[in-house]
């Protein structure tokens, strides 16, 4: 699976852009309201055009492109009936999809009483749940997960971490859309950054993280950590690893200060 | 008195089903600015709905002395103003005229009161350049302070404000807190989240976790349970951990936030 988009122009908002996202890696990107905008909707592309596996795609199918949108409203009242309400109007059919329903309910903590509940007396992450669980279980092949994390305590940021991982071992691929360098950082292989209508750059997550001379620059936001080492080798002259992970900050402060 | 809320042995369940409060019992002091932390379907919303007088309580709230109850019910509502940033259908109105007098004029106040009483707001909150407009022409930070400027607009003795903070950046929150300090001398201020990104901001917080109070302190105190907090699902934000772990060291020996900050202070 692999989205490639070739010289894309719109308006003045995508100018020449020319990347590509495949299913072996967590795709991030940041600065994404135009990039998103013709990936749902690619008539609105001026020039150069977009394939999905070297077909040309000119038509937003929501059968093969999801978006997970924390802020879409219910369509119907009760859960159930929101589940099985997406199925249906993307065509899909299938015998055992109570069984698919409950196996994703599980895998999410949910009791399965909830299907029977009224959509508006569920918390918002039952609510994010349930309208992962309406997407997921027509099985689309690539999944944009719109500004997931916002609100989400740890326990269901791992829940979701791993979601992602095994979508990736069965070949989905999966976006990332967020305005916050710190998910990303933690969540993605690889990132675009898009600034003014262009790629600032793109690639694997830890490089570009641990290069953040050109995002400073440009006012994109930095993740904490990489701002702490960034400033500390930089203006103070220490030898710190750019790290992700809290212990191993630490370690490094420790032995440059003690 | 010094506390304007207070919970008594509240208890609450979904259709006798799962209990989401056991005997929850807390209050909240006058002129702060209070967290409710909760990780995520812990019952913040519900809790909020419980102490706005919409799901039943049995008299174990009351709101300066005022018990909810029926006798009670109006002065009750009167006393508070409540907000739920996560509702899709928050806005009555497409303006925000209409929006602010709408609380007034559903009590009958009289028009040049109403006028005057959304000149205060409008000062209090920054709106000079929102009062005009559609609701759909704002920014989701304007929004906001609509919102809050709707649940502040009768002067009630405390405000309610469910989960107001997850899609505003850091400098718009810190932007929302100075307008809270202006009001928290006449109205209490509860905001619920299931983060610590903004931790330090509040005057006092209350954790809850499987239908209890774990926590109620000030920010700094609570911040010295961080396993505690980590075992009941909370994330403590990097710069927080950071710090903590720092100070445990003895290489620090305050929270800071601040990358700048915490650079200097780390290599002089």
């Amino acid at each position: 699976m692999e989205i490639k988009f070739n010289d894309v122009n719109y308006k003045t908002k995508l100018t020449d852009i020319n990347i590509t996202l495949n299913n072996s890696k967590i795709n991030g990107v940041y600065n994404y309201n135009s990039f998103l905008k013709v990936l749902l909707n690619p008539k609105l592309i001026e020039k150069g055009n977009i394939t999905i596996d070297g077909k040309v795609y000119n038509k937003y199918d929501p059968k093969v492109i999801a978006v997970i949108d924390k802020d879409m409203p219910f369509y119907t009242s009760k859960v159930i009936d929101e589940i099985l309400f997406y199925s249906k109007i993307r065509g899909y059919k299938n015998n055992n999809i109570k069984e698919d329903i409950n196996n994703l309910l599980e895998k999410f903590n949910l009791d399965s009483n909830i299907l029977k509940r009224i959509g508006h007396s569920l918390s918002e992450t039952e609510k994010y749940y349930i309208k992962l669980i309406a997407n997921l279980i027509y099985k689309p092949k690539i999944i944009i997960f719109k500004d997931i994390m916002s609100g989400m305590d740890y326990k269901n940021k791992k829940i979701i971490k791993k979601l992602m991982e095994e979508l990736k071992e069965q070949g989905v691929l999966i976006i990332l859309t967020s305005s916050n360098s710190n998910i990303l950082y933690e969540l993605t292989d690889e990132v675009v950054i898009f600034n003014k209508g262009k790629v600032l750059i793109n690639g694997s997550t830890n490089d570009i993280y641990s290069n953040i001379e050109i995002l400073l620059n440009n006012n994109i936001d930095v993740p904490y950590f990489s701002l702490l080492t960034y400033k500390a080798n930089n203006e103070k002259g220490a030898h710190l690893f750019y790290r992700k992970d809290v212990r191993d900050v630490i370690k490094d402060v420790y032995k440059s200060v003690s | 008195m010094d506390n304007i809320l207070e919970v008594n042995n509240l208890t609450y369940s979904y259709n006798n089903n799962k209990t989401i409060f056991n005997n929850l019992q807390f209050s909240i002091k006058k002129e702060t600015i209070n967290l409710l932390l909760g990780s995520n379907s812990s019952g913040k919303t519900t809790l909020i709905r419980l102490l706005s007088g919409i799901l039943p309580t049995n008299e174990n709230v009351s709101i300066d002395e005022i018990k909810l109850n029926k006798q009670n019910i109006r002065k009750y509502m009167l006393s508070i103003g409540v907000v739920f940033f996560d509702d899709p259908n928050k806005f009555l109105f497409d303006n925000v005229l209409d929006e602010l007098a709408f609380p007034l004029e559903n009590l009958n106040y009289k028009k040049d009161i109403i006028i005057n009483r959304i000149y205060e707001v409008r000062n209090i909150l920054d709106l000079q350049n929102c009062l005009n407009k559609k609701i759909s022409n704002l920014t989701y930070y304007e929004q906001v302070k609509v919102l809050i400027g709707t649940s502040i607009i009768h002067k009630p003795k405390i405000i309610f404000l469910d989960n107001p903070f997850s899609k505003l950046n850091d400098l718009e929150i810190k932007k929302v807190f100075k307008f809270l300090d202006k009001i928290k001398k006449d109205t209490t201020v509860f905001i619920t989240s299931s983060n610590l990104d903004q931790i330090l901001l509040f005057d006092d917080v209350i954790v809850i976790d499987n239908g209890n109070v774990l926590i109620h302190d000030n920010p700094k105190n609570v911040l010295q349970h961080d396993n505690e907090l980590s075992k009941a699902g909370f994330i403590i934000p990097p710069m927080i951990d950071l710090s903590l772990k720092l100070s445990f060291y003895g290489i620090i020996d305050e929270v800071i936030t601040d990358v700048n900050e915490m650079v200097n202070k780390l290599w002089k």
